[in-house]
């Protein structure tokens, strides 16, 4: 009898295993990182390096995706129950409207070494979001290594059997990679694919001439220069109106933010660090004719003769806007692929 | 106006004019204002060692063959007297040192 249990035993305990090894078949091995893919910067945008120790693969994006709309990134932090896309919705280029500091776009950031209004953050994608996944969102990795999907996903991208936030970090980088807008009305017009209206085209002589002069820091393709700049806002500056002045403690670094991308600048009002102009003819009546001086206003600022003024013409500023509109990247913000995977 | 085109030159910063904090932003550009320069040395780079060092003297902007007035060209964009004058200045800012060893 004891034989016969203990041969039941046995058969029961082989069964386990097998089915056990079954289960683990399913899963990816630890070791074994996903299929790198190329990065492919649009034609017409400068050349990107990813860094080699994190080369793009579907499996990596596809878990930065879910991450970036995955609350569970809160958990246990100091901003429970957000999570990054709580704050940058794709059907406004990935912001949204906020009273205060103003919430910039992700949106090419790729081309970015500095991050943040102030350049907090400085460095490569993966450095800026070692900063949001630890600093920012203080992300209790626990609770993706207990979830029953997070772990085979971060095996399948990674490689990894455990979950670090090196791994958060990396994963929500080829994401922002991803987040990449170079489809707009006006680089189809580029492309040599589409016309821009009468006025379209008036407002792109406004503002790639000195007549607006906003090319200077807007600059194509990116429609920034990733610089920091002093526009006039304020005449004296305390607290956030610092800018870059808090980072570096320059003086002549007072007042200066970084330049947002005008891609798809119609959809991300308000506007300024500080969401001071709701529309985008608030914005160039500012350009316009409300530049205030101080000792550190941007030198773009300063065409002389004309008392910090553009004098546009009523037509010039709504030539100005007209062309703003062609910057929006319809299927950008209407992709199925970069929305909520839940 | 140059039209956000290619910038040989880009040199941006704040000055006392007088007491005054004035910006300054001097950009160089259209075809007709590239700089063409005679460097004073001849040198091979045989991708085999030594040195080469290329310098830049910003006095040369201000004052050979022209003297540039800051305060009235504190901002060239636009101004092809002024992007003239630049270019001018510019053709001798630049020196080499090349030590082969």
């Amino acid at each position: 009898m004891n034989r016969l249990l203990y041969a039941a035993f046995c058969l029961s305990l082989v069964l386990w295993t097998g089915c056990r090894r079954d289960a683990m078949d399913d899963q990816a091995p630890c070791g074994q990182a996903a299929e790198p893919i190329a990065f492919g910067a649009p034609s017409h945008f400068p050349q990107v390096t990813v860094p080699s120790g994190n080369p793009q693969s579907a499996e990596g994006i596809e878990l930065g995706r879910r991450l970036y709309y995955d609350t569970l990134l809160s958990r246990n932090g100091p901003f429970q129950s957000f999570a990054c896309a709580t704050c940058h919705d794709q059907s406004r280029s990935f912001t949204v409207p906020t009273a205060g500091t103003n919430v910039l776009p992700h949106v090419n950031l790729a081309w970015s070494t500095n991050f943040l209004w102030n350049g907090k953050v400085a460095g490569t994608l993966e450095d800026v979001m070692r900063f949001e996944v630890g600093e920012f969102f203080q992300v209790d990795v626990d609770v993706l290594r207990q979830h029953p999907q997070y772990p085979d996903l971060f095996r399948k991208a990674f490689g990894t059997c455990e979950i670090e936030r090196e791994h958060v970090a990396i994963a929500l980088a080829q994401w922002f990679r991803r987040l990449t807008s170079a489809n707009s009305k006006f680089d189809r017009y580029i492309r040599g694919e589409e016309m821009l209206t009468l006025s379209e085209q008036h407002g792109a002589m406004v503002f790639f001439t000195e007549i607006g002069d906003c090319f200077h820091c807007h600059a194509q393709p990116l429609m920034t220069d990733n610089g920091f700049h002093n526009i006039g806002l304020s005449a004296t500056f305390s607290g956030f109106n610092t800018g870059r002045y808090a980072v570096t403690g320059n003086p002549m670094h007072m007042g200066a933010f970084k330049t947002p991308t005008l891609r798809n600048v119609a959809l991300t009002a308000p506007y300024m660090h500080d969401g001071r102009f709701q529309t985008l003819e608030e914005v160039v009546e500012f350009y316009a004719g409300g530049v205030q001086h101080s000792a550190s206003l941007d030198p773009i600022m300063t065409k002389p003769g004309t008392g910090l003024t553009l004098g546009l013409t009523p037509q010039q500023k709504a030539d100005l806007v007209a062309f703003l509109h062609t910057l929006t990247d319809e299927q950008f913000v209407s992709d199925p692929a970069l929305s909520s995977p839940f | 106006m140059m039209g956000g085109g290619y910038h040989f030159m880009k040199f941006e910063g704040h000055f006392l004019n007088g007491t005054t904090p004035t910006g300054y932003a001097m950009h160089l550009g259209r075809n007709e204002n590239l700089v063409v320069c005679d460097l004073p040395q001849s040198f091979v780079l045989d991708g085999q060692g030594g040195t080469f060092t290329l310098r830049f003297n910003l006095n040369e902007v201000f004052r050979s063959p022209n003297t540039y007035d800051l305060p009235s060209g504190s901002y060239s964009m636009g101004s092809a007297a002024l992007m003239g004058l630049l270019r001018d200045n510019c053709a001798d800012a630049f020196t080499i040192e090349h030590d082969p060893s």
